[in-house]
């Protein structure tokens, strides 16, 4: 009897899986020409016009101002978070709860809501249409994920440890800057992965603060998604995709290495 | 605890809180005078007799609310499957969920435009509906996407919201002990009642914290209706978008508007959680 509820879920739960990987299929199927007209399946043309397109075009410098935009935005987020992150944990003052929930205000206040007004701002302080100005504009919402993630890995680290280095002799500052993010190098880096993922998932922002001067992989992608050309949509689709998964595949690698006392 | 100086202890915070306390009150200050700059504060009253802003905040409001009450459903239904495999089965559970938690990767333009792919009139359902001769014509196929019911925007959201639910919850369902489990088992409770006694007070309080951030994501949000929507009503973000850009001096004060009192309505639940987190706990 057991068994059998089991199986039924186990099917259930395949076909929920099967369900949500599907769509990765249709976007490489996708991605090579275009449908042929309706109703038939296959494709008109299989071919690799669109990636040769995409490929032929700004694609490299695209892939730059992304990696540009997430890793000064993850530079600047943990120039930031750590230090709060390890006060918060480790000093005791009164207003810890209204603090706390200041870090978690970018959830509650769309990028988007902001973003005309920040943009306004910007203008006045001259960092509008800039790198800069996308910078800040994305690390946004991307802060209450890096920072609840290095609150976590602070939060496990044993203050006992922090006591045995100052007992060696070693300066608070030293250990601060240089020791305890090695110890707690899987939450930085669990931290990073959501924050760069947010940070380059960003659209709308993007749009809004870099004004067509700050080309990303989305940015470059929209325009393509609500024309004709389907196939080069999807591959940028592909693309970004690749991009993100390679990154955090990369982070897990260097994570395991990590584990395993190689780095 | 270390005694920390009160002079660290600024230093330390000061560089977070300036970014995320400036960005956010200069946001917020930018769009309330923006939003006064043309007729002063009667632009709020326009904006409440103003019917194309009431419909979409109507429609926002409703594709909102059911796609993150699908998507809250859906993982329960996934949680209450799963929930007694965790404990003499995590490896597989945890497989499983890593299958369920690939939509998050997808960003939502991706996700959106997936769904046009897949579920347009011209797409690849109605292609297979075609071929397997249940619908006799394109036009016969159900706009589900463009729609002004907003299935294709529900879809997207479902899609992408199911796997941020179960990521959310997760934590807190593996905390159950599973003595407590098999305690319940032992005084008779079938598989659905301790799914109701046990599993839900454990993950009431991420499961609601979770379904505000999602609301209020999925109501503010523009990626999706932008390119799944239609043109009356449009989303509510989408309008505010198009309005400030492509709009009048009237129409972008208005625009600010909405966008003022959408984020009042952010920061308003940003308090109700604070105040309900406040009254929980002991710190």
């Amino acid at each position: 009897m057991k068994n059998d509820k089991f199986y039924f879920g186990n099917f259930i739960l395949i076909s929920i899986g099967v369900f949500f990987f599907i769509p990765f299929l249709i976007l490489l199927i996708n991605s090579f020409g275009t449908l042929a007209e309706y109703p038939n399946l296959y494709l008109l043309k299989f071919n690799s016009d669109s990636w040769k397109y995409v490929f032929k075009s700004e694609l490299m410098s695209d892939i730059i101002q992304t990696l540009n935009v997430g890793i000064l935005s993850l530079i600047l987020l943990t120039l930031i978070s750590y230090p709060a992150a390890y006060i918060m944990v480790r000093g005791s003052f009164k207003g810890k709860k209204i603090i706390d929930a200041i870090f978690m205000l970018p959830i509650m206040i769309s990028p988007i809501g902001i973003a005309t007004g920040v943009y306004q701002a910007f203008l006045k302080f001259g960092i509008s249409d800039t790198l800069v100005g996308v910078v800040l504009g994305v690390s946004f919402p991307a802060y209450p994920y890096v920072y609840r993630a290095i609150k976590i890995g602070i939060e496990s680290l044993d203050y006992a440890w922090e006591e045995q280095i100052s007992l060696l002799g070693i300066s608070w500052i030293n250990s601060f800057i240089l020791i305890i993010p090695r110890m707690i190098l899987p939450s930085i880096l669990g931290g990073w992965s959501i924050g760069f993922l947010v940070a380059i998932s960003q659209y709308a922002v993007v749009l809004i603060l870099g004004g067509g001067n700050v080309m990303t992989l989305l940015v470059r992608m929209m325009p393509y998604l609500n024309g004709g050309t389907e196939s080069i949509a999807c591959v940028y689709g592909i693309i970004f995709m690749c991009f993100s998964m390679g990154i955090l595949w990369y982070m897990d690698y260097f994570l395991k290495k990590y584990y395993h006392g190689e780095i | 605890m270390k005694k920390f100086s009160k002079n660290k202890i600024f230093i330390l915070l000061l560089p977070a809180l300036l970014f995320i306390g400036g960005i956010s009150i200069i946001g917020i200050f930018e769009s309330f005078i923006q939003s006064i700059e043309n007729s002063g504060l009667r632009i709020y009253k326009r904006l409440i007799f103003n019917d194309e802003y009431r419909m979409s905040f109507f429609y926002t409001f409703k594709f909102s609310f059911i796609s993150v009450g699908i998507s809250i459903a859906l993982s329960l239904i996934v949680i209450y499957l799963i929930y007694d495999l965790i404990f003499y089965k995590r490896k597989k559970v945890e497989y499983m969920l890593y299958l369920l938690k690939s939509p998050m990767i997808m960003p939502y333009m991706v996700s959106a435009f997936l769904v046009f792919l897949i579920f347009s009139q011209g797409g690849y359902l109605s292609r297979i509906l075609f071929n397997f001769h249940i619908i006799d014509d394109l036009k016969e196929a159900r706009i589900l996407v463009n729609d002004e019911f907003g299935i294709g925007i529900i879809m997207t959201y479902v899609w992408k919201l199911t796997p941020f639910f179960l990521v959310m919850i997760y934590p807190a369902l593996s905390q159950i002990a599973s003595e407590e489990i098999d305690m319940a088992r032992n005084l008779g409770g079938s598989k659905l009642k301790i799914f109701f006694r046990v599993i839900i007070p454990y993950i009431k309080n991420t499961t609601m914290f979770s379904s505000v951030m999602a609301f209020i994501f999925t109501f503010t949000s523009f990626e999706v209706p932008y390119i799944l929507g239609i043109s009356y009503p449009k989303a509510l973000s989408v309008l505010i978008y198009e309005k400030y850009f492509h709009g009048s001096g009237l129409d972008m004060a208005m625009a600010q508007a909405a966008n003022f009192l959408i984020i009042l309505m952010g920061i308003g639940s940003w308090l109700a959680i604070l105040f309900v987190k406040g009254l929980r706990s002991e710190e």
